[in-house]
């Protein structure tokens, strides 16, 4: 599916990381040195903030919103809330609907849940951007974040050594940008990345065939950033940025190799969060642009990951507004243990 | 050049001198060939010979001219 909707514009992004931190040195007194050492070195990863047993995702999304609304933007004029995780604080209610409660956002508003991913952030702007360009809404909240950590099976130090857990919220509007977008989808791929059912009805822990999934992002990713510089008459050479989904820096490496862009054009942010899941476009966006102090100008960004599921935007982001990460301090007792 | 620049990559990850890594240099799968060997090979190889290799078929890789046959033999079944 690909389509150009116009008249938008994404004003504001914040992001929000738990302070709980798991370090490389954590994890080299349960792993080993070495072993520790030789992961993180592709990685690119040495540090995670791991939300503790009592931090849901809504809790770091409206950490990320409140100072979207502290510092800039008005709650009430926001018309529509869409949630994107993998782990809602709940299998029922939706938890757009907590977002909204604690935001204290007006009850006539829309609010939904995505269920996705890596992909996330990109479902989360198509959807934001059907609802305005088909003026149900002037301003809408995306709000992208997941726990993933609590999903990590014990001992299964890879997955440990990569995922991390992040909030982020973006304010989208009717404005001046047409953003094209090209969405795919391949239910072939649905057992690559999945939490199965575990016993007694209770969930199961993540499992990862990282080889598919690597051989999956070098078929598709420059297929998809190729498309919509395609759909908007760019050429890559004018395209500021190409933010991609963070999986590790060794994957980004050869993503950028592939797409045949200056490494400097993509940025890499996992060193201090791993992989966020949907939250990890968003959180580069504010980790990079914020500390390099750099506009991020004429961007494309793509997601691709759980489902199998991949797409890219294209869009301009002169103007917007992002701050640094915060930190998450959640105000109940923290009970994590690695 | 090209088995250079894999066999360069193949060291790093391998973490093992780049003039031992002759075609019988054995993989220890119980060792530094494991997944997140095979996932970055799986990079290597794309970038390196623009062919793509399957992590199952890498798995079974037993010694290091094994990557460097299902590399070649990607590569002529990509371009037939």
């Amino acid at each position: 599916m690909n389509i150009i909707l116009r008249g938008l514009k994404l004003e504001a992004v914040s992001a929000s990381v738990p302070k709980t931190k798991l370090t490389l040195e954590q994890l080299s007194a349960q792993f080993g040195q070495a072993e520790v050492a030789r992961i993180a070195l592709s990685t690119g990863i040495n540090e995670l903030g791991i939300a503790d047993a009592e931090t849901r995702a809504s809790d770091l999304c409206v950490d990320a919103a409140r100072k979207l609304f502290d510092e800039h933007f008005n709650s009430d004029e926001i018309d529509g809330v869409v949630f994107i995780s993998q782990t809602p604080d709940y299998l029922m209610p939706a938890t757009s609907c907590i977002i909204q409660q604690q935001l204290g956002l007006r009850s006539n508003i829309v609010a939904f849940d995505i269920n996705y991913g890596c992909s996330g952030y990109i479902y989360g702007l198509y959807q934001a951007a059907l609802l305005i360009s088909s003026k149900s809404c002037r301003k809408v909240l995306v709000c992208a974040g997941d726990t993933m950590t609590r999903y990590i099976a014990d001992g299964d130090h890879k997955l440990r050594m990569v995922l991390g857990d992040a909030g982020t919220a973006s304010i989208v509007s009717s404005g001046e940008d047409d953003w094209a977008f090209d969405i795919h989808t391949d239910g072939s791929g649905f057992d690559k990345l999945i939490v199965p059912e575990g016993e007694n009805s209770d969930h199961g822990n993540l499992q990862m065939d990282g080889a598919a999934v690597m051989e999956f992002a070098l078929k598709v990713v420059h297929r998809t950033v190729n498309k919509v510089c395609e759909m908007k008459a760019w050429d890559k050479k004018n395209v500021k940025h190409f933010l991609l989904h963070q999986p590790n820096r060794f994957m980004l490496q050869y993503l950028t190799k592939k797409l045949r862009v200056d490494a400097e054009k993509v940025p890499i942010a996992v060193e201090r969060f791993g992989n966020t899941g949907p939250a990890s476009i968003p959180l580069t966006l504010c980790e990079h642009f914020t500390k390099n102090e750099q506009e991020p100008g004429i961007c494309i960004m793509s997601g691709f990951g759980v489902g199998l599921s991949w797409g890219a935007i294209g869009l301009n982001l002169k103007n917007i507004v992002i701050f640094p990460p915060l930190n998450y301090e959640s105000q109940r007792e923290s009970n994590y243990v690695l | 050049m090209n088995k250079h620049l894999l066999l360069a990559d193949l060291s790093e990850l391998l973490e093992v001198d780049i003039t031992l890594l002759h075609d019988d240099y054995k993989l220890n799968p119980e060792g530094s060939w494991d997944s997140l060997a095979i996932v970055s090979i799986i990079g290597a190889i794309d970038q390196h010979y623009g062919t793509q290799v399957n992590g199952a078929s890498l798995a079974c890789c037993e010694r290091v001219g094994d990557i460097f046959k299902l590399a070649l033999a990607e590569n002529i079944m990509g371009a037939a």
